[in-house]
């Protein structure tokens, strides 16, 4: 093997059967994997400086919607999250001059104009969900007394902590308790009813697993609601809190 | 010019040519008999079979019973009805212990399985069910010497008897802590005879079945302890095996209307005629809905 070195290539040769030959190491292989990048940040350069305030500014009032962002369920969020993504996506095409070329200045305004705007929307789109946005409290709330429930008995559902919206959407399922000797699901319904307060809402011949809205009126410290099973005699049934959620 | 035909060797027999007619008349014979060898069965077919088998009791007097080869009963009836609106070729009907229902389904010995099934979420994991048919409850028997036995308290100290296989266990399980001793024997003769000699003081399963105990033995003055019942209703359903959900709910749909007939109404009295003078408003309490059919027929699970 003679190598010979040259300012950024060598050359390497070997003799013999069964011998293997390495070919250019280099620009060869740089080309392969890093070529679009040598490119792309040779094309970066050129961009004006004057584009990337805005730009970090967009970037500066996503994140703070996203940090201050409350927590909750995925659905309420994706409008806002869709507004932040636009706005970077806008002024990042402003950045690299997709909107650029033009000699109005029009386009180019518009565009930054209106990252900047989805950017603000979606800051105070998030602020107004913390304030009124869905809370999940599923995890919050349990039966009490635990344990099977008979025909005609009563037990309560308590969401520990305040009631922080006026509304308590409610969903309860309901089970056999002996899958192996009965079958009792079909025929039970429930009678639910906030308990105390200014409003009292009683909501009767609920089935398993449909969604209940609850109005809480004012503020309340604690919320309850009690839940009467109805189902035929002899029944042992399993009652759980399937999703619970405050709401304006 | 014309030809001279060239002179055929002697001692050779000159073969013709068939002729087209001949040929296609051949050929037509032919691909009739591949068409034929090769076509699928014009009988009609359920749950895949050209012929059903059902499984069902022959121990049971009233709803499945069999002496001299003479069968009677609520299910006996009910498999006649089955048979002749689905008009397919059925086999006579093979017995099946209460322990043996879901494993001769599974297993493919039994395409259907009348036996007093009680539909219940886990055996519907396993095989599909098509009712209910009917509902009951667990209720007891008792001799001539239970006249003290009036409610549960009384069975208090003393040995009820079921038998393997059922959902009547569970709930004589729950009585253990009343001071009621359960014994379990392999099936429900056996547990008629311990009554009848006096060896348990009640026996227990599912009212439809005790009141034909009762009729049967009504010489030993057998009886059902009224409005004595525990656990959950029992809901009759005809099993089938999974994967075929079309013939289930074809099924279905023929029970839903026969329940509504006056032949249910007399097929049950005619074969359990205690429970009509035990219970005059029965048809109320035994009669399953449209909506109780459809929540637990051809599914995995019952509908919420």
């Amino acid at each position: 093997m003679t190598p010979r070195r040259s300012t950024d290539t060598y050359d390497v040769k070997s003799t013999g059967s069964g011998s293997l030959t390495i070919g250019k190491v280099g620009r060869v292989v740089l080309s392969l994997f890093a070529g679009d990048v040598s490119e792309f940040s040779g094309r970066a350069k050129r961009w004006s400086g004057w584009n990337w305030p805005p730009f970090f500014l967009v970037l500066a009032l996503g994140a703070t919607a996203l940090i201050a962002g409350p927590s909750g369920p995925a659905r309420q969020f994706a409008w806002v999250y869709a507004a932040i993504g636009t706005a970077v996506v806008l002024s990042f095409c402003r950045v690299v001059g997709v909107v650029g070329d033009s000699r109005s200045p029009v386009p180019r305004a518009l565009v930054q104009g209106s990252a900047l705007l989805l950017a603000v929307l979606g800051l105070v789109g998030m602020d107004h969900l913390a304030e009124h946005g869905e809370i999940d409290v599923t995890g919050r709330t349990h039966l009490s007394p635990s344990g099977p429930m008979t025909r005609m008995s009563a037990a309560q559902i308590v969401v520990d902590g305040p009631a922080q919206r006026s509304w308590l959407r409610l969903t309860v399922a309901v089970e056999d308790a002996d899958p192996l000797q009965q079958s009792c699901t079909p025929e039970s319904e429930l009678t639910l009813q906030l308990i105390g307060g200014s409003n009292t809402g009683r909501v009767e011949g609920v089935r398993a697993g449909t969604p209940v809205e609850l109005p809480l009126g004012g503020s309340r410290t604690e919320v309850r609601v009690q839940v009467v099973l109805s189902a035929e005699e002899g029944c042992l049934l399993a009652v759980s809190v399937a999703s619970a959620a405050f709401h304006d | 010019m014309s030809r001279t035909p060239r002179p055929r060797p002697a001692g050779r027999e000159t073969l013709r040519r068939p002729s087209a007619g001949f040929a296609a008349a051949l050929a037509v014979v032919i691909t009739a008999a591949l068409t034929a060898c090769g076509s699928p069965s014009d009988e009609p077919r359920f749950l895949g079979a050209e012929r059903v088998t059902v499984a069902t009791h022959n121990d049971l007097p009233g709803i499945s019973y069999s002496e001299n080869y003479d069968r009677s009963g609520v299910d006996y009836l009910l498999f006649k009805r089955v048979k002749e609106e689905l008009g397919v070729r059925f086999s006579e009907p093979v017995d099946v212990s209460s322990g043996d229902r879901i494993a001769q389904l599974e297993g493919g010995t039994a395409d259907m399985v009348i036996a007093s099934f009680s539909i219940t979420p886990e055996r519907m994991r396993k095989i599909d069910f098509v009712g209910p048919y009917f509902k009951t409850r667990q209720g007891f028997l008792v001799g001539s010497d239970g006249w003290d036995i009036t409610k549960i308290e009384d069975l208090r100290g003393k040995r009820v008897c079921t038998w393997d296989g059922t959902t009547s266990q569970e709930a004589l399980g729950n009585l253990k802590g009343m001071g009621v001793v359960v014994q379990v024997l392999d099936d429900a003769s056996d547990c008629i005879d311990a009554l009848v000699d006096g060896q348990v003081a009640a026996v227990s399963t599912d009212q439809a079945i005790l009141y034909g105990f009762a009729h049967q033995h009504a010489a030993e003055s057998l009886r059902v302890l009224p409005g004595l019942t525990i656990g959950a209703p029992q809901l009759y359903g005809i099993g089938l095996p999974k994967g075929h959900r079309e013939d289930c709910r074809k099924l279905a749909g023929w029970l839903k209307e026969f329940v509504g007939t006056s032949e249910w109404t007399g097929d049950i009295a005619t074969s359990l005629p205690e429970l009509p003078l035990a219970d005059p408003g029965w048809v109320s309490t035994h009669k399953p809905s449209d909506a109780s059919i459809d929540a637990r027929s051809c599914r995995d699970k019952p509908s919420p």
